[in-house]
């Protein structure tokens, strides 16, 4: 069982302590379980079975690699990239196609990506729903998706999205642009070809 | 369904988990990557002063030995093994800092330019402190070297195109009396020249002599007196011309 004080403990204090104990790994995958499977069917449409199995070959990785932790950087920042390396790699070994986007109209995650377009009045006319959103971002490339889906899905930071996808944060904010932009077109495209049928 | 949480509990319970990589080895591979990244970086700046080295040399653009042709002796003078050691080494370097645990946070272009400035920064350093005639005598003495200097060599031993290269072994009178790198000495008739402009003719000196050979058995008569370009060393040319047993000098 894992000690009390552990609960108190920031994730980076639990992370340098795993090479001695191992069960301060456990209280991290408590913490970042539920959202780290969000996140995997987010950008891969995965099965919640699917997800599961990456998710734990991710916290396995993390764990055998745990001393490659750089305690300069946040934690979530260092797991979210091994997921989000698995995930990727996961899907081009298999080349399976991506499954529909997980999306609940009713997810926060959901109103921020409504919110990601430039102009919010002209989104909010297109009648978008959360299966439209999904489709919409299985259509984009997967760097667009993966930028789009960590800024306004799950909230990442400019610095963050840096470190998890290893890029300049200058470049994280061309690709967010860039992706906004993609995404806004494909909506209107969708818009009218629903319009049309 | 049981949590991956709960999943990792057991096989801990259990001894089930894989040893984990231990830190002095993540220490242990950063440091070798930083030496690695520091090796990079000071044998490319030396290379790198090496190059600027010859390509400052006035007497490297051998114009006189290409008609006046400007291009030819451009492409003649550049140092092509030094920089493209150069190159090699500084992409290597950039390549090194690219993949280090925080590299990536930097534009390649940035990590590129910077390197490429300090290469040249630094090169030029060295360059002006003398150094690189240094590294440059004790690269000449690495194997396979002395090929790469044969064609720059060879167009200094041509009498037949009245091209002479010596030693100055003795200076007076408007005679001048050199030992080619094949130990044959020659009497030079330097009166021809202006020698007032030539603070290079000290005895022991290198000199490259561009004249026409007299009737005169081993004697020669200098129309123009130029000082031997950097990196040309007496040694070598007699290595060089050693390596030639085929073409006697005539």
């Amino acid at each position: 069982m894992p000690p009390d004080e552990y609960q108190n403990k920031t994730d980076e204090e639990l992370a340098q302590s795993v090479l001695k104990d191992a069960n301060a790994l456990v209280v991290l995958i408590r913490r970042y379980e539920s959202r780290l499977l969000s996140y995997i069917r987010r950008i891969s449409g995965s099965s919640v079975e699917d997800a599961e199995d990456i998710l734990q070959e991710s916290f396995m990785d993390a764990y055998k690699h745990i001393a490659n932790f750089d305690p300069s950087l946040k934690f979530s920042s260092w797991i979210y990239r091994i997921v989000h390396n698995r995930t990727i790699s996961a899907y081009r070994k298999k080349k399976k196609e991506m499954g529909d986007m997980s999306i609940d109209a009713d997810d926060d995650a959901f109103k921020r990506m409504m919110a990601a377009g430039d102009d919010t009045a002209r989104m909010a006319d297109q009648n978008l729903t959360a299966e439209m959103v999904g489709k919409i971002l299985k259509q984009l490339s997967e760097r667009d998706r993966n930028v789009l889906v960590l800024a306004y899905m799950e909230e990442k930071t400019y610095d963050e999205i840096s470190d998890i996808l290893r890029a300049p944060p200058g470049t994280v904010a061309t690709w967010i642009r860039r992706a906004k932009q993609k995404f806004q077109k494909s909506a209107e495209q969708f818009e009218l070809a629903n319009k049309i049928i | 369904m049981t949590s991956i949480a709960d999943q990792f509990k057991e096989k801990i319970e259990q001894g089930k988990l894989p040893e984990p990589i231990p830190r002095w080895r993540v220490q242990v591979r950063h440091v070798l990557l930083w030496i690695l990244f520091g090796s990079f970086v000071v044998i490319g700046t030396a290379s790198s002063g090496v190059a600027v080295w010859f390509m400052t040399d006035p007497s490297g653009l051998l114009m006189e030995y290409n008609n006046g042709d400007a291009l030819s002796s451009i492409l003649d003078a550049l140092p092509l093994f030094w920089i493209i050691l150069s190159l090699i080494l500084a992409v290597g370097a950039i390549s090194i800092f690219v993949h280090a645990p925080r590299g990536y946070r930097y534009r390649t272009v940035v990590i590129g330019g910077s390197v490429a400035l300090a290469f040249i920064a630094f090169g030029g350093a060295i360059s002006a402190t003398g150094m690189s005639d240094r590294i440059e005598s004790a690269a000449s003495r690495m194997p396979g070297y002395s090929l790469i200097q044969r064609p720059r060599l060879n167009q200094f031993i041509k009498i037949e195109q009245n091209r002479i290269i010596g030693r100055i072994q003795e200076s007076q009178n408007g005679h001048m009396m050199i030992q080619d790198p094949g130990g044959i000495i020659w009497q030079v008739d330097v009166r021809q020249c202006d020698l007032r402009q030539l603070d290079f003719v000290e005895q022991g000196n290198c000199v490259r002599i561009i004249g026409m050979p007299s009737s005169t058995v081993k004697v020669f008569e200098a129309k123009e007196l130029l000082p031997c370009p950097r990196g040309v060393r007496i040694q070598r040319v007699q290595q060089y011309m050693k390596e030639q047993v085929k073409e006697p000098l005539r």
